[in-house]
């Protein structure tokens, strides 16, 4: 199974929730909403490594005049990216508890 | 940023334009339609100056992006497989040696940060000259 780590997880989490409507922009407002802010061209690098690892799939939208009459490409989420994110959602649990307990 | 001066509502045109010489064609829709959302969005929130300087900075980190992902990509020259960036690399790791101080610590260095690339160049070598030989059999 492919693991995903950094902002390729985070990605991928914005996707599932966006739940088919995730694109470019809205992924882009989602890590800046969440503090993790990042360049437009590192989440289309991250997205083309994860589509070609099939962790996601993509379609193009209808246009519309507020992108200047151009199309969005839409992501989802596969059963592979599924996969992969509760593997590494395991693995940080499992590494969380590793960390000392507070008295 | 001056070339957007005609029209407010048009993003930077330069910059529109480098994201069109640099992208991938098959992806400029999407990436352009984005920006063009993005850019719209920040001249209503923090005006037009700051929008425009947000677009550039935008389109630059995308045209990296694209100019280095072309330059790792292999090129046909004379038949040859040709890998522009290992090209520049192994040139870099040429200058520095012939230019540097015989007992310079850097140079050590620095040819020690280009070796994976000078291995990968020179044991390319073989399989290069062996696809020039199988076309001068054909």
């Amino acid at each position: 199974m492919l693991s995903v780590s950094g902002l390729e997880e985070l990605v991928l989490i914005v996707i599932s929730a966006g739940r088919g409507r995730a694109y470019g922009v809205s992924i882009f407002d989602a890590l800046q909403a969440a503090g993790a802010s990042s360049s437009l061209g590192a989440i289309y690098a991250t997205l083309e490594r994860l589509e070609n690892d099939g962790l996601i799939g993509s379609e193009l939208g209808a246009p519309s005049a507020s992108r200047g009459g151009r199309r969005k490409r839409l992501f989802q989420i596969t059963t592979s990216g599924k996969a992969a994110l509760t593997q590494s959602a395991g693995i940080r649990k499992r590494l969380l508890k590793l960390q000392p307990r507070t008295p | 940023m001056g070339d957007s001066m005609d029209n407010n509502s048009t993003p930077p045109r330069f910059a529109t334009e480098l994201l069109r010489c640099c992208s991938d064609p098959a992806q400029l829709e999407e990436v352009a339609g984005d920006l063009f959302e993005i850019y719209q969005r920040e001249r209503l929130r923090v005006g037009r100056r700051r929008a425009a300087a947000n677009y550039w900075v935008q389109v630059a980190s995308i045209a990296l992006r694209y100019t280095l992902k072309a330059a790792r990509k292999p090129r046909s020259v004379f038949g040859w497989q040709v890998y522009p960036v290992r090209v520049i690399t192994v040139a870099l790791a040429a200058l520095v040696l012939l230019r540097s101080p015989d007992d310079s610590l850097a140079r050590y260095l620095l040819v020690l940060a280009f070796l994976p690339e000078l291995v990968l160049a020179v044991t390319s070598v073989p399989a290069a000259l062996r696809r020039v030989w199988r076309a001068r059999q054909e």
